[in-house]
């Protein structure tokens, strides 16, 4: 900077270079240093600025309006940049709200197709059961279009309104709540009233249930059989395309053949040997929780180590009397009359681990019929073994297949539906047993 | 359409237009504006030291004056009104500068400032008047080329480069025009007679 500046002329020289934006933070700093140091320094900064002001305006030719105009103008610009850029903020926020809201409607629609609602559970499993697809538990949750296949064993789903047994080897497919899909096997289903409707499709034939009882089994090579054993069912007959060409009521105890290939849906003799399987394996059974199991196949001796049952119970069921006359057991709380004329089917819990386990099982099963009797005695269980005992089986007849009050804890709910057991396990012998009588009453 | 400050917001430049045409509030804020327009430019010059920060307060001020004009007590001095706004609103465009790093002016100089322009506004005006007389008496291409380097609003380099002379050069001529006519100034208002 020149020494031979007065104050006064540096300000207005460091001003200059301000207003050409010639001017750094040391100039800046010797500007205001001035300015407070000399009152004339503040005076002449502020007329050297007004100085450039006026050459401003002189040389903008514009008048005063126009210039204020212009000013305007430019505010409005500004405005509509300010208004732009906040247009486009809010374009953004609002793409990323919708962003987000797609991928929380995405992931809801794609949860629902990856996890599709639940359609039924798993009430009842047969020890022998085998499932290709998944392994199958008790109380399992069933989803819409799942598919349970089973080389063998039944598994017993309970749907809205409707049981469906499944008898391997089979498969099938949930496509509805109300309607499934037999790609080859054996399904049972019961369905109650309010289950009307319910379907089962197989490539050339459509079950629709009419309030009935009725048992599908499809291969192949015999195409579809279809059997009433209560109510009515209607067989629709479909050709390769899908599309019904002949419709069959099917009353009780009747049943149909239907072949594909030559699209023929003829009546055949109808034999209730189809149901035994799952009515020995099930029976009046509604559902069973814990670590119980249905039997498939009736075994020869329900002795000491004769069925070994390591990690479950066994609930087998024995036969359906009609009694002839009044019949008194020993139930868990005392002498039970079940009268005359009542239909009682027996079940046979079994429980045989022949060695201490580390975690004796517990387990529950529900019945659509009221219980009317439970017998924990050896000698109520010897005295009903012949009455309900299925045919060719031998029992255990000594005292320990009985149970133990004192560590096996068994119980009726309230309801006189359900069965709750929890059996202990003290050697030397290791064999529990307990006998339901159950009024029948199925769906 | 968004209300602000209770008066209607402009869209368009045609829209400005036609609305300062018709309506009378409008057309009275214009030409308010228009009135003390040069004045409140020098109020925000002599706080932020530049052009083009002087035009941005304008136009930021502008904004604020639309928005208080209804509160603007009719009949009392819009300029004193708009150059305390202009003040206020560039003191704060030269702290918001100062805060992302760049040099201005402290603020307790900002009211020095403020206060000096205001006590001397009378003498600023006959300075001004003066600077007018002064500039009649530069060659015709001197003043061209003064007020070409005051309407640039490019940098004096491109300037110098639309000159086809070096910046050095241009930034001389520049001052030494500057000089005389500061010179000019000085002495018409020492002699007092001219005048």
């Amino acid at each position: 900077m020149n020494e031979k500046l007065s104050p006064t002329a540096e300000v207005q020289r460091l001003v200059d270079l301000m207003f050409d934006c010639q001017i750094d933070a040391s100039g800046i700093d010797r500007m205001q240093s001035l300015m407070r140091q000399d009152h004339r320094c503040l005076q002449a900064y502020v007329q050297r600025l007004d100085f450039h002001s006026e050459l401003l305006d002189q040389s903008d030719h514009k008048s005063a309006e126009a210039t204020a105009l212009n000013a305007l103008q430019q505010m409005v610009a500004t405005n509509a940049k300010r208004e732009s850029r906040q247009y486009w903020q809010a374009t953004l926020l609002l793409t990323a709200c919708a962003t987000m809201l797609f991928v929380g409607l995405s992931w809801i629609y794609y949860s629902t197709i990856l996890v599709p609602p639940a359609v039924g559970t798993i009430a009842s499993l047969s020890t022998n059961l085998q499932s290709s697809t998944e392994p199958l538990e008790l109380g399992q949750i069933v989803r819409l279009r799942q598919t349970i296949s089973l080389p063998q064993g039944i598994a017993t789903i309970q749907l809205p309104h409707l049981m469906l047994d499944v008898v391997g080897p089979a498969s099938i497919r949930f496509e509805r709540n109300n309607r499934v899909s037999l790609a080859f096997g054996t399904i049972l289903a019961k369905v109650q009233p309010e289950g009307i409707g319910f379907t089962v499709k197989t490539p050339e034939t459509e079950v629709v249930d009419l309030g009935t009882e009725f048992l599908v089994e499809h291969t192949s090579e015999q195409g579809t059989y279809v059997s009433v054993r209560r109510g009515v069912a209607q067989a629709n007959v479909l050709d390769r395309r899908g599309i019904p060409t002949k419709v069959l009521d099917l009353t009780a105890s009747r049943a149909a053949q239907i072949h594909q290939s030559s699209q023929t849906a003829k009546e055949v003799s109808y034999s209730a040997e189809h149901y035994r399987p799952v009515d020995q394996s099930r029976g009046g059974i509604r559902r069973l929780t814990g670590t119980l199991r249905t039997v498939a196949e009736v075994p020869q001796s329900m002795a000491s180590e004769q069925l070994v049952t390591p990690n479950h119970m066994l609930v087998l069921p024995e036969k359906q009397v009609i009694l002839t006359s009044p019949l008194t057991v020993e139930s868990l709380n005392g002498p039970v009359t079940i009268p005359a004329g009542t239909t009682v089917r027996s079940y046979l819990i079994h429980y045989d681990p022949t060695a201490l386990v580390l975690f004796a099982p517990r387990g529950a099963v529900t019945y659509w019929g009221n219980i009317a009797a439970l017998i924990v005695k050896s000698s109520g269980l010897s005295a009903t073994d012949d009455l309900f005992g299925l045919p060719g089986v031998t029992f255990e007849t000594r005292e320990f297949r009985q149970l133990e009050l004192d560590e096996d804890e068994i119980q009726i709910s309230d309801d006189r539906k359900t069965v709750s057991f929890f059996f202990g396990v003290s050697p030397p012998e290791f064999l529990d047993q307990a006998r339901v009588l159950v009024i029948e009453e199925s769906p | 359409m968004e209300m602000v400050g209770g008066m209607t917001p402009f869209q368009s430049k045609l829209e400005l237009t036609v609305a300062m045409n018709e309506s009378p509030l409008e057309a009275e804020f214009l030409r308010q504006l228009a009135a003390h327009y040069r004045n409140m430019y020098a109020c925000a010059l002599s706080i932020v030291g530049t052009p083009n920060d002087a035009n941005d307060v304008i136009q930021e001020t502008c904004v604020v004056l639309w928005q208080k004009y209804d509160e603007f007590n009719r009949g009392t001095n819009f300029r004193k009104w708009a150059c305390a706004i202009t003040f206020n609103v560039a003191k704060n465009f030269v702290r918001r500068q100062r805060r992302h790093c760049r040099t201005g002016l402290s603020d307790d100089l900002l009211a020095r400032v403020v206060q000096v322009r205001t006590a001397e506004a009378e003498l600023l005006e006959l300075r001004r008047e003066v600077l007018r007389e002064c500039l009649e008496k530069l060659s015709q291409a001197d003043r061209t080329f003064l007020f070409d380097s005051y309407q640039e609003s490019a940098s004096l380099a491109e300037f110098s480069r639309r000159q086809g002379r070096t910046a050095a050069a241009v930034y001389s001529k520049l001052t030494r025009l500057r000089q005389i006519l500061a010179r000019c100034v000085h002495r018409q208002l020492e002699s007092g007679e001219d005048w």
